[in-house]
């Protein structure tokens, strides 16, 4: 997989400890542990080393984003970013239903 | 677009959930959509002679509630930007959020002895949270044997 966008960084005196679950993924011995947001939900998802996309989730071929699998067995395309604006437009409007009792 | 950071922490750990830190858009305007791009999770204190793990989770929420912890003043990483909008608060004693269910985007079982750090290195994978009053994320904590405070630090942009 090229391009996860993020990563995350393990620093532990020995082995032992420097294992880590990150959202049902074990990383053992990995210092450095690249991550992607999924695009739909953004669930940070651990991506192992010379993964296939379709392991970690999938692409979703409506937005081109990297998402989970949760979100890829859905099988919609509905952007974090379009839930986002969603949520301030309801909140937007109970507002105005209380400014008008 | 301003960076700051928030060093949330618990100061004793128990099996159920404590929250650390909590950033959370304020409940009276103006609200700014929050970015974390950032944590910084790891124990605060001597380990347990007996080798111990600690699960640390992010997730949403709707609304502050009247709980009690530290309200903080986000630091500002760049001294020329102005104050955050976003509301935080560290370092909980008693839970006072609405968690929404199901809304964990970061859970992490990590040893005792280790430090995490993760960071999204590009814009596309920031946490972008609603500017809808009171909704925000948590980082939150526990462990079944670590009884000691860790640090769980949240550096967001606005």
């Amino acid at each position: 997989m090229r391009n996860p966008g993020g990563y995350v960084t393990i620093d532990a005196p020995d082995k032992q400890s420097q294992r880590i679950v990150l959202n049902g993924t074990v990383i053992d011995s990995e210092k450095e542990v690249d991550t992607f947001s999924c695009a739909h939900c953004q669930l940070v998802v651990a991506v192992k080393p010379m993964c296939d996309p379709a392991d970690m989730g999938g692409l979703c071929k409506s937005c081109m984003g990297l998402i989970c699998s949760h979100c890829y067995d859905i099988g919609t395309c509905t952007p974090i970013m379009k839930k986002i604006e969603q949520d301030e437009d309801r909140s937007r409007f109970l507002r105005s239903m209380q400014e008008w009792g | 677009m301003p960076y700051y950071s928030v060093p949330g922490y618990v100061n004793t750990m128990t099996t159920t959930y404590r929250s650390a830190a909590t950033v959370t858009a304020p409940v009276t305007g103006p609200n700014k959509r929050c970015k974390v791009f950032e944590m910084i999770i790891g124990g605060t204190a001597s380990p347990n002679s007996t080798d111990c793990a600690f699960e640390v989770d992010l997730s949403r929420v709707t609304a502050t509630g009247t709980g009690a912890a530290t309200l903080w003043t986000s630091t500002v990483m760049d001294p020329a930007d102005s104050a955050a909008t976003t509301v935080a608060n560290i370092a909980f004693t008693t839970e006072p959020q609405t968690v929404v269910a199901n809304s964990t985007l970061y859970k992490i079982g990590m040893n005792q002895r280790a430090t995490v750090r993760w960071i999204a290195a590009q814009e596309s994978q920031y946490l972008v949270n609603t500017s809808s009053s009171g909704s925000g994320f948590v980082l939150r904590a526990l462990s079944a044997a670590f009884a000691t405070s860790m640090g769980g630090q949240i550096s967001f942009m606005e």
